[in-house]
């Protein structure tokens, strides 16, 4: 069975070619990663303190950045050694991410909001964001998200935070990506909304079968998951 | 959902992009308005006179004597006198002469004194003739104290044929000399011509000289209007006016007093199209800077829509269109307040310049310009666009 995520020898030195430029050898590599596996539907919490790549790690898997030797595959693959253009199509439709806060534009309806996931993700760009399909699909992720029917037509910038990143969620679902991403999304929510969120998830990606990779450095969180892992565990940065 | 996103993402920052279009559309309306009333302004001027060969005055420059016998803007300085018209009238080749003579008002409205040949020979536009709305023009002299009214004078004096009313010596609405004792019948309308003789009360010549003196024949008129046998006969003829000896005469043929009146035009009407289109420069640059400014807060939108999976040709795109936006609204609306400014004004315009400016502000004449202002703002929002385009390029989660 094709892994979710599986990395390999992977080095990536956000400084090297600067530092290549100047001259200097011997540049000190972020992450180095000798082989890590994500299976399948799985459940992981990655964790590990500020500065430590996380971020970086997240951009790589994402195909924002490339790696600059080795191989980061995502469901067979690899993501870093494609162009722009594809790395953008695989994002587009194998993943959705969910930021610490800000996941949604301000100006636009919580609907559009949902839809604009749905936009990019459908093959032709088309049109067809406002088809029946999408609407009851819509109204069904609001109401497991136990968001308000009447916000739909709100502006996305007047919900509180805590529904700002159920928002979030719903339009990462609308698309069933294989595999959900979310970075640090808790960081600006409260004890008991925060549990909620990561409760509403999780049950979100069992219904989707998404795999699903929650990164944070708080270690606390790491009870609702099946597998924990800390980022200094895998990164042999000598 | 493309439009969509554009659209809200300007009415999100609705105060800029409301400032930008202002200033657009202020732009349009000077570019527009400049130009409009440039073409319309020459419309109406080659359509006023048409059909006559020459033009004759007292010695004066060509496009003076163009401009208050023709457009009766300004005055003659001097007149012919009836004896020297008598004689150029009678010289050979010439088939007909209509005599004018102006001076005196009605109500702000110009008196013009005339034979019964000018209903006859005037020509207008393209080469029409003059009709009557209704009642009839004077006879060959004497016919009374009769005139006939220009289509404008009649609607806004309220006249209709029968009224009578009376004359007052020199331009103006008001005169302290009246001709009370010889009052004017109205004995016909005539249909509107876009000239200034829809401006124009006719009289006779005979009837407006017993006004001013009382004898039967006038001593002098204002200008002579000129039909030839033969067109090719106009430089001779021309050259024997301009030649005559008892008085100091000037000739013109009303085509090349026209093409000098541009000419002397050319340098006013080139400096406005040059503060027009610096001016719509100056709106575009605004609005470049407008979404320059604006792209430091979209750093988290462009974050958002790159992971979402918007190419960063999306976002150029996207930035191009809000340009678009933006332009095309301010043009609209600088097309919309143009139209009605004409509209309004319009009126004033044609009773104080004898121009007829239509409404009808978008054409083959103004196209260049709206076109060129769409070019622009797509060039100019190219610096933003790609500015925007390489910062999702080089994207980075950061938390």
């Amino acid at each position: 069975m094709t892994a979710a995520i599986h990395i390999n020898k992977l080095i990536y030195s956000p400084d090297a070619r600067r530092q290549a430029k100047q001259g200097l050898q011997d540049s000190c590599a972020l992450l180095q990663i000798a082989e890590w596996d994500v299976a399948p539907a799985e459940r992981v919490f990655l964790y590990g303190p500020s500065g430590s790549g996380k971020t970086s790690l997240l951009n790589l898997i994402c195909g924002i950045t490339t790696a600059d030797s080795g191989e980061i595959l995502i469901n067979g693959t690899n993501i870093s050694a494609q162009g722009a253009r594809a790395r953008d199509r695989l994002r587009m439709h194998t993943m959705g991410v969910i930021f610490q806060q800000f996941n949604l534009l301000p100006y636009l309806s919580v609907a559009d909001n949902i839809r604009l996931g749905h936009f990019f993700s459908s093959q032709t760009h088309s049109r067809q964001t406002h088809s029946r399909q999408v609407e009851t699909a819509i109204e069904q992720l609001t109401d497991r998200l136990k968001l308000p029917r009447s916000c739909l037509h709100q502006k996305a910038g007047s919900l509180s935070v805590g529904q700002q990143q159920r928002v979030a969620i719903a339009r990462v679902l609308i698309k069933s990506p294989a595999l959900i991403i979310a970075d640090e999304p808790t960081s600006a929510l409260d004890e008991d909304t925060r549990r909620e969120f990561i409760n509403t998830l999780i049950d979100c990606a069992d219904l989707h079968n998404s795999t699903l990779l929650f990164v944070s450095h708080e270690h606390s969180l790491g009870i609702h998951f099946d597998r924990v892992v800390a980022l200094d565990s895998i990164n042999h940065v000598s | 959902m493309f439009l969509k996103l554009a659209l809200h993402s300007l009415l999100h920052r609705r105060l800029a992009a409301m400032l930008t279009v202002a200033s657009i559309m202020i732009s349009t309306f000077v570019v527009l308005g400049v130009e409009h009333i440039r073409q319309e302004t020459r419309n109406s001027f080659s359509k006023t006179v048409s059909g006559t060969d020459l033009i004759v005055g007292a010695r004066t420059s060509q496009v003076n004597l163009l401009l208050y016998s023709i457009f009766r803007i300004g005055n003659a300085s001097a007149n012919i006198s009836w004896n020297s018209y008598q004689e150029i009238a009678a010289m050979p080749g010439i088939a007909w002469s209509i005599p004018l003579s102006l001076g005196d008002s009605h109500r702000g409205f110009r008196v013009l004194g005339t034979t019964a040949d000018y209903f006859v020979h005037f020509r207008y536009g393209n080469n029409q003739s003059l009709a009557l709305l209704e009642g009839r023009v004077f006879n060959e002299n004497p016919d009374g104290y009769l005139a006939i009214l220009g289509a404008e004078a009649a609607e806004r004096l309220g006249y209709s044929t029968g009224q009578t009313f009376t004359l007052s010596h020199g331009l103006g609405d008001v005169s302290f000399t009246q001709h009370h004792d010889h009052p004017f019948t109205v004995a016909g309308i005539l249909a509107p011509t876009g000239t200034p003789v829809d401006q124009t009360i006719h009289v006779s010549l005979a009837s407006l000289k017993a006004v001013h003196h009382g004898g039967p024949a006038p001593d002098s008129i204002t200008a002579l209007l000129i039909g030839l046998e033969s067109r090719p006969d106009a430089f001779a003829i021309q050259r024997d006016i301009n030649n005559y000896r008892p008085e100091a005469l000037l000739a013109i043929m009303p085509g090349v007093a026209l093409m000098e009146l541009w000419q002397m035009m050319s340098i006013v009407e080139q400096v406005l199209a040059l503060i027009a289109a610096l001016v719509l420069l100056a709106a575009m640059l605004g609005m470049t800077t407008m979404l320059l400014s604006t792209l430091q807060q979209r750093g988290r939108e462009i974050a958002v829509l790159r992971t979402l999976g918007a190419s960063p040709l999306f976002l150029f795109a996207l930035i191009q269109t809000e340009a678009l936006l933006m332009t095309l609204a301010g043009m609209v609306l600088g097309i919309a307040t143009l139209t009605a400014a004409i509209m309004l004004g319009n009126d004033w315009i044609s009773s104080e310049y004898g121009l007829f400016v239509t409404a009808r502000v978008v054409g083959g004449h103004t196209l260049p310009y709206l076109i060129s202002g769409v070019m622009l703002t797509l060039m100019l929002a190219c610096i933003p666009a790609t500015l925007t385009y390489r910062s999702s390029v080089a994207l980075r989660l950061e938390s």
